[in-house]
């Protein structure tokens, strides 16, 4: 019997085939994926933000490169992409990357009206088309719930027309959620969009039941923090126990904490980098933590 | 500018704003406010070398003193502080932050406020060897040729932008606000303390730039702002 003695060649090797072989293996599995209660359409958990990431302006390289990030996020099972007027000219640079990539069918376009006045919201979620290349949105929301009840009574007009499919409400902002809240009990809505990740859990108390009662379908914002989840944790071993949800770094990790949660639909991370985009994009793959994983996942970052 | 969206948008959101979310100040990062100025100061050019010479004239006019110097140098400032506002803020920097129409309006009226206090009330604005003196050209001489000799060298060890992206007195805020201020610690009369609010307040933001988004040539202007600032306290003029 001859006893395998790996070399440094091949150790190096295969670690090299390590992105392919997973790639291989992603091929094999089907995306995870939750459906949106009004319809039943269902979505990958995991969807792209462009907040700072995609504002690059006229800059032909920027460009190019985001349109890049944006491949790689259809390439690895992706369709939700979320913008706003308020995010500079991210929704020009996404339509010109969705042009470069031949307008890939499977995009589920998701935007914002952010304005004070409700007569400057059809010129501007018009605009907003124009600049995507899209007929229409699939997901139309009011940003930061700025004039709510004047845009969500034009966006139900523009929902029966046939002009967007699905309307939303969105926060950013942790104070605002008691307000957003009472829109989502009053309100009849397909989609809320708020912030959610393993240090800021307070979502978890009214909101997430709030939204799984109600049959809304939740989007994840700042499942990050921006960065700054990443640049805390990083420093710090992943545990072993990681690989039990099939979690190989620290962004999978977090992901798959909040997609874990049975009432989130979809989480909406942005990056400008296509390596992160296939590292986040990874976690819309595998197992996910059970209710004890995801206890054992707080109690180790709240301990490091 | 008045029936701008993203203004009215901008001053609803502003109130939700707190101290451990500053980040939000900025819907772009380091690298891509490299390229919002390279793109800038190509689309102007050469309107930078002009500003430059006409910076050097308001100096020329306070060393040594002259009559009317003051009217003249109002006249200089008020047209860089209208070009930011206008050129830069609305024409370039409002297609990328939902902020520029703000900071448009705050340098329209600082153009207004330096016709008003230096053009209309003929303040005299003269070198003297004091302290206030020499710092006053000192932070000159920084506005004019340091920062943009650090805002290139520092996008250029950044990234790819180096000395396309340059930040230059008269068309960009930063150098502008610099400038005016090293200018005004040689002011006489009390008017001077109204025409430094806004350019401090623009130190202030750099300085929120430099913290937030690591931009290293943003933090000589909190930092000067602040000198301008303590030197101007300490060190009385006559009340004109």
């Amino acid at each position: 019997m001859t006893i395998w003695q790996p070399t440094r060649r091949a150790v190096l090797g295969g670690l090299a085939a390590l992105p392919f072989a997973g790639r291989l293996a992603r091929a094999q599995q089907a995306p995870i994926t939750r459906a949106i209660p009004s319809t039943g359409e269902e979505l990958p958990v995991i969807g792209m933000g462009s907040w700072i990431t995609f504002n690059v302006g006229e800059d032909r390289r920027l460009r190019d490169e985001r349109a890049e990030v944006l491949r790689v996020f259809f390439a690895e099972g992706g369709t939700v992409v979320d913008c706003s007027p308020m995010y500079g000219t991210s929704a020009d640079v996404i339509g010109y990357g969705l042009e470069k990539l031949g307008r890939p069918p499977q995009l589920f376009s998701a935007s914002k009206v952010w304005t004070m006045w409700q007569n400057d919201g059809p010129e501007q979620m018009a605009e907003q088309q124009a600049r995507w290349g899209v007929p229409r949105f699939d997901l139309m929301q009011v940003h930061n719930l700025l004039n709510w009840e004047g845009h969500l009574a034009t966006l139900r007009s523009w929902k029966d027309a046939g002009r967007l499919r699905y309307l939303g409400v969105t926060t950013s902002h942790g104070s605002r959620h008691a307000e957003l809240e009472a829109v989502m009990k009053s309100q009849s809505l397909d989609f809320v969009q708020f912030t959610y990740n393993i240090l800021d859990r307070e979502a978890e108390a009214r909101l997430l039941p709030l939204a799984a009662d109600r049959g809304q379908a939740v989007l994840v914002n700042r499942p990050f923090r921006r960065k700054a989840l990443i640049r805390q944790f990083e420093k710090h071993p992943l545990p072993d126990w990681a690989a039990e949800f099939d979690a190989a770094n620290w962004p999978q990790f977090l992901l798959k904490f909040i997609v874990s949660h049975p009432a989130v639909t979809c989480a909406i991370p942005a990056t400008s980098r296509p390596d992160h985009m296939a590292e986040n994009m990874a976690a819309l793959y595998g197992r996910l933590p059970d209710a004890a994983l995801r206890r054992r996942m707080v109690a180790y970052v709240e301990g490091l | 500018m008045a029936d701008c969206p993203t203004l009215h948008c901008a001053a609803a959101w502003l109130p939700t704003l707190r101290v451990s979310s500053l980040e939000r100040l900025f819907p772009y990062d380091a690298e891509v406010l490299g390229s919002i100025y390279a793109q800038y100061n190509a689309a102007v050019w050469p309107a930078q070398p002009v500003a430059l010479l006409l910076a050097l004239v308001a100096v020329w006019l306070c060393v040594p003193p002259r009559r009317g110097s003051g009217r003249g140098i109002g006249l200089l400032l008020a047209a860089g502080w209208l070009w930011c506002g206008l050129v830069f803020f609305r024409g370039h920097l409002a297609a990328f932050d939902f902020m520029a129409p703000v900071y448009a309006w705050a340098f329209v009226a600082q153009a207004a406020l330096l016709l008003w206090g230096l053009v209309a009330r003929d303040t005299l604005l003269c070198f003297r060897p004091t302290v206030a003196g020499w710092a006053g050209l000192a932070v000159m001489v920084v506005a004019l040729f340091g920062l943009p000799a650090i805002s290139g060298l520092a996008t250029a060890d950044s990234g790819a932008f180096g000395w396309a992206a340059a930040r230059v007195v008269g068309v960009a805020p930063g150098p502008t606000a610099l400038f005016t201020l090293g200018l005004l610690l040689l002011a006489e009369g009390r008017w001077r303390w109204a025409l430094m609010v806004i350019p401090l307040a623009w130190c202030v933001v750099a300085g929120v730039t430099a913290w937030s988004l690591g931009v290293a040539e943003a933090w000589p202007l909190p930092i000067l702002g602040g000198a301008v600032l303590l030197l101007s306290v300490l060190t009385p003029r006559p009340r004109v």
